[in-house]
Formats: structure tokens, sequence, C-alpha cells
């Protein structure tokens, strides 16, 4: 419960809404699905915006991308009919991992991708797809990929004054390609103790693109490309799957948790990064 | 305080708030308290609550985004002073047991039999993942959206 909070501003566009981020120099925050209302205690804070008056909850796509505004919620990805056929159904997949549909419907992009809980999928999804995430502040938008993005964690990256207003998902450069995502966790409601996004392009028996990123082992997504190219030009089968999987859990690095030890979710992280690739192949 | 303006179950509010209130605490201070308070954490989906006909949760629901939208409760389902009919089929199939998780319950199926005529039991159980019942075991209740979904079919 944010205790001091005086102001909660509905701005009617998005100006108005960089705007009072940066009047506020810290203490006037972005309010998303709005966990943070429920759940913060933050004495600094005086003033939220709500960011789902923005203009920020779309889903669209063009021959180059599928766009996503930060405001968008994940229920509206899953019911988005954009969302639904990208990459086989890949989003739809990737969104079905978070909690529960009561979750689904107010969690937001923004939200999911700022708060870097072990549910967000879609870091994990973005790193693995080569994705971008753009911010905006008053009178400045930078877009970032999200490799760079997720180097370290969000709060060190987005500027007080700024805001997360949009993701994007390769769609040109994905053409072809199988995806897929997936998650380990002991309730179909329950966090993930391992998460795997992948894409697969297979040209000529050859794999042309492969791209593979684990999450919930850390609090950041993680991808190894040096790992990826080495399989580069190689058929994919069952023996290559199970030598990714194996040198991609071999390099991840894995936190201690409550759930589960570090050897348990190493190998559960292997063998679900072999049996997608697996599925990806057939 | 802030002022805002909602409908709730048809009716037309103006309600006064403070800008840090969840929606879950405001609508039990007006007199809905068919919004259970559960978990406050998001969980467990006794305070379930329909936005403009999408099922929350209302502990984390700020007041303030209520502002112009509709609101439904479980007190709005029986309005004319006779249950809904996913309230009358609970009721005949046994899917009540305590009944705290009940309103939360009924509203996650009436958002989703509102999207989805003949749901799948997969779609119900889906539509129904984030509100916990810890006495029925949720057979009985997944069987009470079925019966549901069929006779609101039949009825058209």
């Amino acid at each position: 419960m944010l205790k001091n909070l005086k102001n909660y501003y509905r701005p009617a566009s998005l100006a108005a809404g960089l705007a009072l981020l940066k009047k506020g120099k810290g203490t006037i925050i972005p309010i998303g699905g709005a966990t943070t209302l429920a759940v913060l205690d933050s004495p600094r804070v005086e003033g939220v915006v709500d960011v789902t008056t923005l203009g920020l909850d779309y889903v669209k796509q063009d021959r180059n991308e599928l766009r996503i505004g930060a405001g968008t919620t994940i229920s509206g990805i899953i019911e988005s009919k954009p969302g639904q056929k990208y990459l086989g159904g890949f989003l739809v997949q990737s969104g079905l991992t978070i909690g529960s549909t009561l979750n689904r419907n107010m969690i937001t992009v923004g939200g999911n991708l700022y708060q870097l809980y072990l549910w967000s999928c879609l870091p994990v999804a973005l790193l693995a797809l080569d994705g971008t995430i753009t911010l905006r502040k008053a009178g400045k938008k930078r877009t970032l990929a999200a490799a760079e993005f997720f180097a370290t964690n969000p709060r060190q990256t987005v500027g007080s004054d700024e805001l997360i207003t949009e993701i994007a998902f390769p769609v040109k450069a994905l053409a072809g390609a199988r995806g897929k995502f997936s998650k380990f966790s002991k309730t179909a409601t329950g966090y993930p103790m391992v998460s795997v996004a992948a894409a697969v392009r297979v040209k000529s028996g050859k794999l042309d693109r492969l791209q593979v990123a684990v999450g919930a082992l850390q609090t950041l997504p993680q991808r190894f490309p040096e790992i990826e190219r080495r399989f580069l030009g190689q058929a994919l089968t069952e023996t290559t799957a199970a030598e990714f999987a194996a040198a991609v859990a071999t390099a991840a690095a894995i936190v201690k948790e409550l759930r589960a030890s570090v050897e348990f979710k190493r190998r559960v992280a292997e063998e679900m990064i072999r049996e997608t690739l697996v599925e990806l192949a057939g | 305080m802030l002022t805002i303006t909602a409908t709730i179950n048809g009716d037309k509010k103006e309600l006064a708030i403070q800008p840090n209130e969840v929606l879950l605490d405001v609508l039990r201070r007006h007199g809905y308290q068919g919004v259970k308070e559960g978990c406050r954490e998001g969980e467990c989906g006794a305070c379930t609550v329909l936005v403009d006909g999408v099922p929350v949760t209302a502990c984390f629901y700020p007041a303030a985004r209520a502002e112009g939208k509709q609101l439904t409760t479980i007190e709005g389902m029986d309005r004319h002073g006779k249950l809904s009919v996913i309230q009358e089929t609970f009721l005949e199939v046994g899917a009540v047991q305590c009944g705290y998780c009940t309103p939360g319950m009924v509203l996650s199926a009436s958002a989703l039999l509102k999207k989805t005529k003949r749901p799948t039991t997969d779609e119900i159980k889906t539509a129904l993942d984030g509100n916990l019942c810890r006495c029925t075991g949720y057979v009985k209740i997944i069987e009470g959206v079925a019966k549901s979904a069929a006779r609101l079919a039949g009825a058209k």
C-alpha cells in the first residue's frame, strides 16, 4: 500500500503522462496492472500515472513486426488475432504460463517487463526472438534490443521519467520459423521453476535459425548466442537437440531457491530444451 | 479524497475514495459484501468482480481506475429477486460448500459464458483457474458451469 499517495493521475495522452513522470522526479510512478498499488510500500511515492488511459493498449502486425502496446494486458495479447497467429501460437503459449485468468486480465506488458518477476514470460520471449523494447520520455524515444534491455535489471535501465511504451517481435526475420514457449511448475498456475522460449528454422535440412532463451533460473532471462552459432548449419536431430540442451544447461546461471535445488533445475532446463527442439524439429 | 462515478450492478454511484485504495475495500465499505476478502495478493479470487464484463481481483484493482466503468458484483447477479441460471445450477449440483469462493466462481463463470456459449472442460478450468476453492475439489463447480452453459444455450 502506498501510504503517502496523494494523487492518482489518469492523463488523456501519452505526452501528458510523460510530463507528469518528468515533473515527479521519481515521486510519481507509472501504474500498469496495478500490483504496484496493492503491494509496493514506498514512502517516496506521492503520485501514480495510470497507463491504461494512455492509448497503449494495442496489438498490431505489419510485414516486419508484431507491435504490442505496453498497456496491453496478457489476456489482450492472447485474445488478439495477431497474437494468436504469431509463430504458431507462441504468444498464447507464453501468456498462458502466467498465473491465472484473473491475473492475466490485469497484468500489462510494461509491468511484466519492468517488474521481472519469476513468472514474467515476455522477457524470455523477447530475448529468444530478438524482440525490441521502446521507451519514451518527454520529447525522447529510444528502442533497445531485448539482449541489451535485459543485460541488467530493467529498474536500472528505465529512467524515473521514462516509460516502456511498446514491445515488438520480428515477423519477416522469422518467416518460416517454428516457435514454442513452455514452463515447468508444480501446478498449472504456479510460478515457473524453468521457462523455455525457442524459435527454430530449418532450411535444406540444416539449422538456419536456432534461438533459445531460458527464464526463471535467475532474475534475468538468459540466452547463449555463441552456443547457438556452433549448431547452425547442422541437422536438427535428437542428438544435436540433446547436445545443444546440455551445453545451454551447463552454461546457465541458476540461483538457489526454496522449491528445488540448483542441480534439479539444471536437469529440468536441459530436458525442456531438448524436448522443445525435438518437437520443433518434427 | 477523490470522487469517482461508476455504475455498480446497473446503478450509477458516486464513491468517495482515497487515491491509494483498492476496489475491494471501497465496494465492501459501500455495502457490497459479496465481494470477499481472501488473500489480498491476487491469488485466491474470492474478491472477483467484473469490470466492463472482465473478471479481475478487486484486491489489486485501483479504485480510482473504476471511474466511468461498469462494475458487477455478486449482488448484481440476482436482480429482480431471482437467482441467475449459474447460481441456481450451482445450488442444484452441489457446487457450494462453505460458499466463500462462490461469488468469485459465479462471476468468473458468468464472464466465460458471455464469451463462450458451450465451453469445453479445459476452457472452464482455465476461466476458473484464478478462483480457489478449498472445499469442493472443483468437480461440482465445473459440472455447474457446464450445466449452466447447456441451460443458457437451450434457453435461446
